[in-house]
């Protein structure tokens, strides 16, 4: 288990690095991803996908974590219209990078797991629940968005 | 590979590159727990099968669990409807009687889902509404001071109702009257209360209940963790082609969306599970996300074409461009009524691009008559969205009497040995939906092989 653990975690920090551009909750994303897989691993279909689903898990984590993060923002708005609650910057500095975080969630972990995980599009598919016809529209979409973000950076 | 592509893979490398991490202590006891929580859950659950119906199906045979499902669903047991609670038809807008659509056991304490129709006026269409009476109701609107169910009480249910708001009704064409033109209609609680249940047999339980329009052939919860249970279908009795269902949800676990497919598995909506109302973060109706909004299809054997395309867009009656013989004019759709004609240019459709509107959409499609084997024109493209960035000669913008400010597109491609030229215009102030749309309808778009017509 140590041994799936040292292969495969880092990995899955990484990505939840780059879905929430928080590095401690990426860390307790991936964690809790490895936890809800190791548990099933006895009774996944294909074993050997297990980072399929690792990758789904922390997905579906990140993407869970930021729609909570909304209602919080909303809800402290809501309850505090006074302060100008705003969400928490990110602590990475890339220009790149802050573009990607610009697209929506969907978007973003396509673009993720396209270029960082280096999956398939059918792969990307599987992990997103959708046809890779799906994830090419999500991918250029996405990659639209960088195209504008970083123009506009570049003029500036 | 672009220079786009190049520098995403460095970054993301760069940022991404956390090196390998070793397994802190206590892990594996909490993979144990885990697996040991998961059995009991499942032997729970095999139980509440083998004694009965369960109201939440997981996918799969009855008594294999999904993939990350986590067992803490309450045991809701499908009973026999002849003798489940009915409320009194003390409102007066009632129309008809009400009908017991599902009604059994949530951890041992009854509950009954009752439909029914109401109108607050001769000249109002009757509205759809839900009556739930069970636990997961503290608190709610009583409509009659009982008899209530066994084992509802002032603290561990009520009953509670609602209809869908009249003021949906005046904004949607015909009934059911579904906001936004969603396929799903979806709330937390049963009206009144808060739909959260904290002495129910030891277990906070929620109850969400919901209508979907009669496209909706198949409704699942999918959760954070991945797993996926099926909710079942309860058929409204007028048939009116609407669907109703009622699921209980643990509060643990409201995270995750409803999805609704229609019989070819197509995704339709999308309706996120609200957030636990006493949580301060949930919401009442879920905001609904329609994926796809097809509602009616042409399919013209003439042109050897079908496209599918949502009920509130309007294809031309008439050719917009009757002057143009070659390419020839097959197909035109808007989100507002279309105006043939317009002198200025015979090769566009200006009167129909003169009065679109900062939030409109417009789809013209022509077919070329004599096709010379033009190896420069495009394949289809594989997503319409993408294709619309290659550059094509589109000169509709100087056949128009004044400058208008809107985003607009020309092309050929050709698909089943023919080519055909699209012309795609939006106003600058489109809404996404719409925006989702017009890509869905081209991308949906299926020709035939010319037959020679």
């Amino acid at each position: 288990l140590a041994e799936i653990y040292e292969r495969h975690v880092g990995r899955m920090v990484g990505l939840a690095r780059l879905l929430t551009g928080d590095s401690a909750a990426a860390e307790d994303i991936a964690h809790d991803a490895f936890i809800k897989a190791a548990s099933k691993m006895g009774t996944l279909r294909d074993p050997e996908r297990l980072d399929t689903y690792m990758q789904r898990t922390v997905v579906n984590l990140c993407h869970s974590r930021g729609r909570r993060r909304a209602l919080e923002i909303s809800w402290l708005r809501r309850a505090r219209p006074a302060d100008d609650v705003q969400p928490a910057a990110t602590e990475i500095r890339d220009e790149v990078w802050t573009a990607v975080l610009r697209p929506p969630d969907r978007q973003r972990a396509a673009v993720v797991l396209r270029f960082y995980e280096d999956q398939s599009e059918e792969r990307v598919g599987q992990i997103l629940n959708c046809s890779p016809k799906a994830v090419n529209a999500l991918v250029d979409r996405a990659k639209r968005t960088l195209r504008d973000a970083l123009a506009e950076e570049e003029e500036r | 590979m672009n220079d786009l592509e190049s520098r995403l893979r460095q970054s993301l490398a760069e940022i991404g590159n956390v090196g390998a991490r070793s397994m802190p202590g206590g892990t594996q006891r909490r993979i144990r727990a885990r697996r040991v929580g998961k059995a009991v859950a499942g032997l729970v659950s095999l139980s509440a099968f083998v004694v009965g119906v369960g109201l939440m199906v997981p996918r799969g045979t009855q008594g294999e669990r999904p993939a990350g499902s986590d067992g803490d669903w309450p045991v809701v047991v499908v009973g026999n409807p002849d003798d489940a609670y009915v409320g009194p038809s003390t409102n007066e807008h009632v129309v008809g009687d009400k009908h017991v659509l599902l009604s059994g056991t949530v951890n041992g304490s009854e509950f009954s889902f009752v439909g029914y129709q109401s109108a607050e006026g001769a000249e109002q269409s009757p509205t759809p509404c839900l009556e739930v009476a069970g636990p997961a109701i503290p608190g709610a609107r009583l409509e009659s001071p009982g008899p209530y169910p066994p084992g509802i009480d002032a603290t561990t249910g009520g009953v509670g109702g609602y209809c869908v708001p009249s003021t949906q009704i005046e904004e949607e064409i015909g009934w059911p009257p579904f906001p936004d033109g969603t396929d799903v209609f979806m709330r937390t609680g049963a009206g009144g209360g808060s739909g959260v249940c904290d002495n129910c047999a030891g277990q906070r339980s929620v109850v969400v209940t919901g209508f979907v329009t009669g496209r909706v052939a198949r409704l699942e919860v999918r959760l954070e963790d991945g797993s996926v249970r099926d909710v079942p279908l309860a058929t409204w009795p007028n048939d009116d082609g609407v669907g109703a269902f009622i699921f209980f949800p643990p509060t643990a676990y409201l995270v995750g969306d409803v999805l609704a497919y229609d019989g070819d598995g197509r995704l339709l909506a999308r309706a996120p599970l609200c957030g636990p109302p006493d949580g301060g973060s949930g919401c009442d109706v879920s905001p609904t996300e329609q994926i796809v909004a097809m509602a009616e299809t042409k399919t013209d054997a003439q042109q050897d074409f079908a496209i599918s395309y949502p009920s509130d867009w309007s294809p031309a009656s008439e050719i917009l461009t009757p002057d143009l013989t070659d390419p020839r004019e097959i197909f035109a759709l808007a989100t507002y009524p279309l105006r043939p004609g317009g002198s200025s240019c015979a090769h566009f459709p200006v009167n129909a691009i003169e009065d679109l509107g900062p939030t409109d959409a417009l789809i013209w499609l022509t077919e070329r008559q004599q096709v010379s084997g033009n190896a420069s024109t495009s394949a289809r493209p594989s997503a319409f969205e993408t294709w619309n960035n290659i550059p094509g000669v589109d000169e509709s913008a100087f056949c128009l009497a004044a400058p208008k400010n809107f985003v607009h597109h020309y092309g050929e491609f050709s698909d089943a040995g023919r080519v055909f030229g699209l012309y795609v215009a939006y106003g600058t102030s489109v809404s996404p939906k719409t925006l989702s749309e017009l890509w869905a309808i081209l991308d949906g778009m299926s020709f035939a092989t010319s037959s020679g017509t």
